[in-house]
């Protein structure tokens, strides 16, 4: 037998979702007991509204408030929930918003001046107010409101999607103030104006809601003990929080705030620390930061429109809207605006006066009791600013691959808003990434010396995507901050890292938290990141063509996409400078724009100026930059190559022995200290260096191979070198002849070139070093003269042509270097035309070719490389009209770019004049760069005559120094190209002269 | 790549879903703690602008306790479940603390939220609850767990059917069931029949 209960239980799942008749009908047969209590239950359940939260999730009740009936919940705030409603009495079809505020009235006269009030709202009537309809309270009590429907978003999530000018929101903001004054004039105040009050409907077209309505409900008490209620308190005027009368004024300050949060982003008192007393007081006292400081676009009149807008002191805002909307226009129509800064006498008086405020923040402070304070030191959190945070464990339970690169992605997004916040030290994702290989996250981030690591799941929460989020202490392990956010789409990614960035700078430090937004900051189009991400996955690989092609396509998706423009810079500058050069350009004026973080824009401005030629800039700001971020690779990295690409060898080993350092799996720290070490003559230290590049990239990569053959021609170890080279595919093609040549075999480096297509422009570059090496003079300009054509761009080809005008010079045929030039259009042509006017005595001409070259070649390489070019021609000159002291006088000053192209000529010099452990120096130098490591582009400036004269020049100077075995072994090694003597080479006579004696 | 192993937590929890009611008193002291821990930092710190709302509370204290190796909805539920009874007891404590020397108006309950942000104002209102919950519990369990779970722990129908393996359709006729005899118990007037 079933109880009484469990038939009501039954009786009442029946009848609930029945109309009156149909329950009389159903529960007929019932007995007397349990009809009676479920009866007095549904009527219970019609009374009880929102009691416990109401019935269902998001379900309308299904009792219509008056002619309108709820169809779907669309919004829910501190104030209440809002429907959309239709009329529920088919007398026209209309929908609305109904708002049903979680405020009992308990008194016939709060009923009364309820109903008083929306009346004169009702009245309202403008284009950009959204019309109170009707109202009423609902039989539980609760006031409710009937308003127009706005289909649209709000206007802060309006503008930041469009990524709208300053000047586009002014102009948006316009109809608000205007709305705004209208009311005012009418008497009535909005109270409680915030960027969620105002949406944009599809047309474009701002509408303001909830006119009146806190003073309608009775909630705009001044903030004491009710602030809790009082959702936003970021936007109540100082006289609103401390209690005092409201006026237009007052509408006016909220006006302000909100246009300073829709031009900047952020809210003007995001700096302090969030706990009620201190906002109060921060309202009352604290100067916000200019808009300007937050958003360098915001023009400075713009500045003073909104600390006007925005004053403590109500008589010195506008007196009304009207006049801030007047202000605004004066500035669109470029004409002077009337807001200025306050005066100095004016802040004396403010200073008397903020002592009072003081005392209200207090009382205040006092009003949330003492148990808050004890709270506050019980688990302060916000201790963490200035510390080291890696993202390092975000992992996808997707079961999607189309979504599976979204842990990349979010991995990326997360790290770029921590950055923008500044409040942390953050790792760049490439340094995570390479420490996290193999590890757990807690290991990665003690290898990286994190002090707190990010881990994070994204999971299905269907139809959205959650992100559980947690953030750790590196040392212990403590969990100090835990959290799960949820959006809609894979577009979550921007959504999801912006607010968790939010939340996690809110909650660990003291810094005003930003609004980051990873959308402006990297791309707002997801498919762009899912394609930049892959490409470096790619680059970590080393897989620089697939990582190139990668980051290319995601330009190409979104052009505005800054740090794929890098990405591009970085990958293809290993084979294109010129392009790697025009993608950073693009980059950094992307980045400037979009007010990126600090270390992606320097970084990309440090990679700009390397690219730009500046070296001496772009090494100095980027040692600042990685002594501010010294666990990144990046900055250390590059600095690293300007080192290198300016000789200074010593320097850039430790620099490259950091990176190392600092992260073991940097496969290109280890390759650049490899060939520094080389270059340094620290072969044992090379050769370590090489074997730890190999070990991150694989011992059968080509790059290793290619490596290997550098580290064995450095020891001289030709046949092992060559077997290398063959066996890499980069190199296979040239460098096996090129050692050939090296070796003194310009035999075997003919046979070996043989099989090279007659179209490589390298082998083209070998060929012509080894016919000079070897006496075959024309041979070898006809050669450098192919090859300087094959490289086929402007900018292109200047070893060749400068190698083939050193030949004709040593020959004494400056007229044949004019023959030359005049065959080759190309930027630096004129510069040799240049030395050869000089040495032939016709300045005036030399000019004339030099203003050429600067013109040509600024464009191309940036104004600092072509103007040093040109010092390192006019030291030419010098040399060959045989003015020695001005060489050596030059070669003190002598850019680093330029000390190994001009180290024979100077060492010759200083030869002549006598110096001799100078000129020592600078042929020892010469003499160690044939075999540089500093890859084939180094490798190819000294070889070829350069190298065999330096042979010469060792000679003569260890004769000069009565070293007379090696001055023999120097002059044998040298006559030793020349098999049959016959070279028309003054040096070559004076050698078989020289032999004799010694 | 969670650092932690399946935790201590998460082990009692599923013993607890298998119905051991003395993995349930070992999991208590630790989610108590937590939740606790949480409940006062918000209390105090919570940031204008921010809303506090009950779900992320408990969203919170799983991250904390359980972490992320349990990762499927199912497991989250039964937890919010557990912690939706830790929440009920650690505001039942508060409030008894607090005394009942006020009697409140007898305003109906809306929201937790308005519990978490105003303790002291709606301690009456939550002891008087509590206590009718225990009634209706001795009366029907299952409709004391619903309300418990959808009240105190935002529980949406479909998880709270999953937590005690019944049908959607049954949760919410119990649920609204209970809500009704909860307000009639707490002598809330029905209004006049039309």
């Amino acid at each position: 037998m079933r109880s009484e209960w469990d038939l009501a239980k039954e009786l009442f799942a029946k009848c609930m979702d029945l109309d009156a008749a149909q329950r009389r009908a159903a529960m007929d047969a019932a007995p007397e007991a349990v009809r009676r209590e479920v009866e007095s239950l549904l009527a219970a359940e019609d009374s009880a509204d929102a009691f416990l939260g109401g019935t269902s999730d998001s379900k309308a009740p299904a009792t219509p408030l008056g002619p309108y009936r709820l169809i779907e919940k669309i919004g829910e705030g501190g104030m209440g929930t809002v429907w959309e409603a239709e009329r529920a009495d088919g007398q026209f079809e209309m929908r609305a918003a109904v708002k049903i505020i979680r405020e009992h009235f308990d008194t016939d006269a709060n009923v009364e001046r309820f109903r008083v009030e929306r009346q004169l709202l009702a009245q309202l009537a403008h284009p950009n107010i959204a019309r109170l309809l009707d109202g009423g309270t609902t039989p539980g009590g609760l006031p409710y409101l009937v308003m127009e429907l706005i289909e649209g978003s709000r206007i802060d999530t309006w503008v930041r999607e469009r990524c709208l000018t300053a000047d586009s929101i002014l102009r948006l903001f316009l109809p608000v103030c205007d709305a705004v004054a209208y009311a005012n004039q009418r008497s009535i105040l909005h109270r409680d104006l915030k960027p969620a009050n105002i949406l944009v409907n599809s047309e474009g077209i701002p509408k303001l809601v909830d006119f009146g309505i806190a003073k309608a409900v009775g909630q705009d008490a001044p903030a004491t003990a009710t602030m809790y209620r009082a959702a936003t308190p970021v936007y109540a005027s100082p006289e609103h929080l401390t209690g005092g009368r409201l006026t237009a004024a007052s509408d006016v300050y909220s006006l302000g705030v909100t246009l300073y949060e829709l031009l900047t982003g952020a809210q003007p008192y995001a700096g302090t620390s969030g706990s009620l007393p201190e906002l109060v007081r921060a309202v009352c006292e604290v100067e916000p930061p200019r808009p300007s400081r937050l958003a360098p676009s915001v023009p400075a009149a713009i500045d003073s429109i909104i600390a006007k807008a925005m004053h403590k002191d109500p008589a010195r805002r506008y007196p009304g809207a009207r006049d801030l909307a007047a202000d605004i226009e004066r500035h669109l129509n470029a004409q002077p605006v009337e807001a200025r800064a306050d005066g100095p006498g004016y802040r004396v008086a403010r200073f008397l006066r903020s002592r009072r405020t003081a005392a209200t923040a207090a009382t205040v402070a006092f009003a949330l009791g003492a148990a808050a304070w004890s709270a506050w030191s019980y688990f302060n959190l916000r201790r963490f600013d200035g510390r080291s945070v890696a993202v390092v464990g975000i992992n996808q339970h997707l079961d999607d691959a189309s979504l599976a690169w979204l842990e990349h992605g979010l991995t990326e997004t997360l790290t770029v808003s921590l950055l923008q916040s500044g409040a942390f030290r953050v790792l760049s994702t490439e340094r995570v990434q390479a420490a996290a290989q193999g590890k757990t996250a807690r290991e990665a981030a003690q290898a990286l010396r994190a002090d707190l690591y990010v881990e994070g799941a994204l999971i299905k929460a269907p139809p959205k995507i959650r992100l559980d989020l947690r953030v750790i202490e590196t040392a212990g392990g403590r969990v100090v901050l835990a959290r799960s956010f949820e959006a809609s789409s894979a577009e979550a990614v921007f959504t999801l890292a912006d607010q968790a960035a939010f939340e996690i700078t809110s909650r660990l430090t003291t810094t005003a938290p930003v609004k980051a937004d990873s959308k402006k900051l990297l791309t707002g189009n997801s498919e762009a990141l899912r394609l930049y991400e892959e490409g470096r996955i790619q680059h970590g690989k080393w897989n620089l063509p697939r990582a190139a092609e990668r980051f290319r396509k995601a330009a190409a998706t979104d052009p505005e996409f800054a740090m794929a423009w890098a990405g591009i810079a970085q990958t293809i500058s290993w084979w294109d400078r010129p392009g790697a050069r025009g993608a950073i350009h693009r980059a950094s004026d992307i980045a400037a724009a979009r007010g990126l973080p600090k270390l992606p824009v320097q970084l990309i401005q440090g990679l700009r100026l390397y690219f730009d030629a500046r070296l001496d800039e772009s090494a100095e700001l980027l040692r600042a930059l990685g002594r501010e971020f010294p666990m990144e690779t990046d900055p250390l990295f590059w600095e690293g190559m300007t080192q290198t690409y300016t000789f200074r060898h010593a320097e850039a080993r430790a620099t490259f022995d950091r990176v190392t350092r600092v992260d073991p799996t940097h496969a290109l720290g280890w390759l650049m200290l490899a060939e520094n070490s080389g270059l340094d003559g620290a072969g044992q230290d090379a050769r370590r260096a090489a074997d730890q590049y190999c070990r991150t990239i694989g011992e059968t990569a080509d790059n290793c191979l290619a490596l290997r053959g550098d580290v064995h021609l450095l020891a001289g170890e030709w046949d092992s070198a060559i077997a290398q080279y063959r066996a890499s595919s980069i190199t296979s093609a040239v460098m096996p002849a090129a050692v050939a040549w090296v070796r003194g075999n310009p035999g075997d480096t003919f046979r070996r070139l043989a099989n090279v297509s007659a179209t490589n422009p390298k082998a083209r570059l070998v060929e012509g070093n080894a016919r000079a090496a070897s006496g075959d003079f024309a041979g070898a300009i006809a050669q450098y003269e192919r090859s300087a054509k094959l490289f086929n761009g402007p900018a292109m080809g200047y070893l060749q042509l400068l190698k083939a005008a050193e030949i004709l010079f040593e020959l004494g045929k400056p007229d044949g270097v004019l023959a030359m030039t005049a065959r080759h259009d190309n930027a630096w042509a004129p510069g040799l035309s240049a030395i050869a006017y000089l040495v032939q005595g016709d300045k005036t001409a030399a000019e004339t070719e030099f203003a050429t070259m600067r013109a040509a070649l600024t464009p191309l390489v940036g104004s600092y490389l072509a103007g040093r070019t040109e010092e390192f021609h006019r030291l030419l000159a010098a040399f060959y009209r045989g003015d020695h002291p001005a060489v050596a006088a030059a070669a003190a000053t002598l850019p680093r770019r330029f000390r190994l192209l001009a180290a024979l000529p100077v060492a010759r010099s200083l030869l002549e004049l006598g110096r001799l452990p100078e000129a020592g120096e600078y042929l020892d130098f010469s003499w160690r760069a044939r075999l540089s490591l500093g890859g084939p582009e180094i490798f190819e400036e000294q070889s070829g005559l350069r190298v065999i004269l330096t042979e010469f020049y060792q000679a003569r100077l260890a004769e000069a120094q009565g070293r007379k075995d090696d001055a023999r072994r120097w002059a044998a090694a040298f006559l030793g190209h020349f098999p049959g003597g016959a070279a028309p080479l003054a040096q070559v006579r004076e050698a078989t002269r020289m032999m004799p004696r010694l | 790549m969670s650092d932690h192993g399946p935790s201590e937590a998460t082990a009692l929890l599923l013993e607890w879903r298998d119905g051991d009611r003395d993995a349930a008193n070992r999991l208590f002291p630790l989610v108590y703690r937590e939740l606790r821990a949480i409940a006062r930092a918000r209390l105090a710190l919570e940031r204008p602008g921010h809303t506090l709302e009950a779900t992320a509370l408990v969203h919170e204290a799983y991250l904390r306790i359980i972490g992320q190796e349990a990762v499927n909805w199912e497991c989250r539920a039964q937890f919010f479940g557990f912690a939706a009874n830790v929440i009920r007891n650690i505001l039942v404590d508060h409030a008894r603390l607090r005394g009942r020397q006020k009697r409140g108006g007898g305003q109906a309950l809306v929201s937790l939220e308005d519990v978490l942000a105003a303790p002291e104002e709606h301690s009456v209102e939550l002891l008087d609850l509590h206590e009718a919950l225990e009634l209706l519990a001795r009366r029907d369990e299952r409709q004391g767990k619903i309300v418990e779970m959808r009240f105190f722990g935002g529980l949406s129908i479909e998880e709270t059917a999953h937590v005690l393996d019944l049908s959607p359709t049954t949760v919410k006729s119990e649920w609204r069931m209970a809500r009704a005899w909860l307000y009639r118990q707490l002598g809330h007037p029905a209004k006049e029949a039309e």
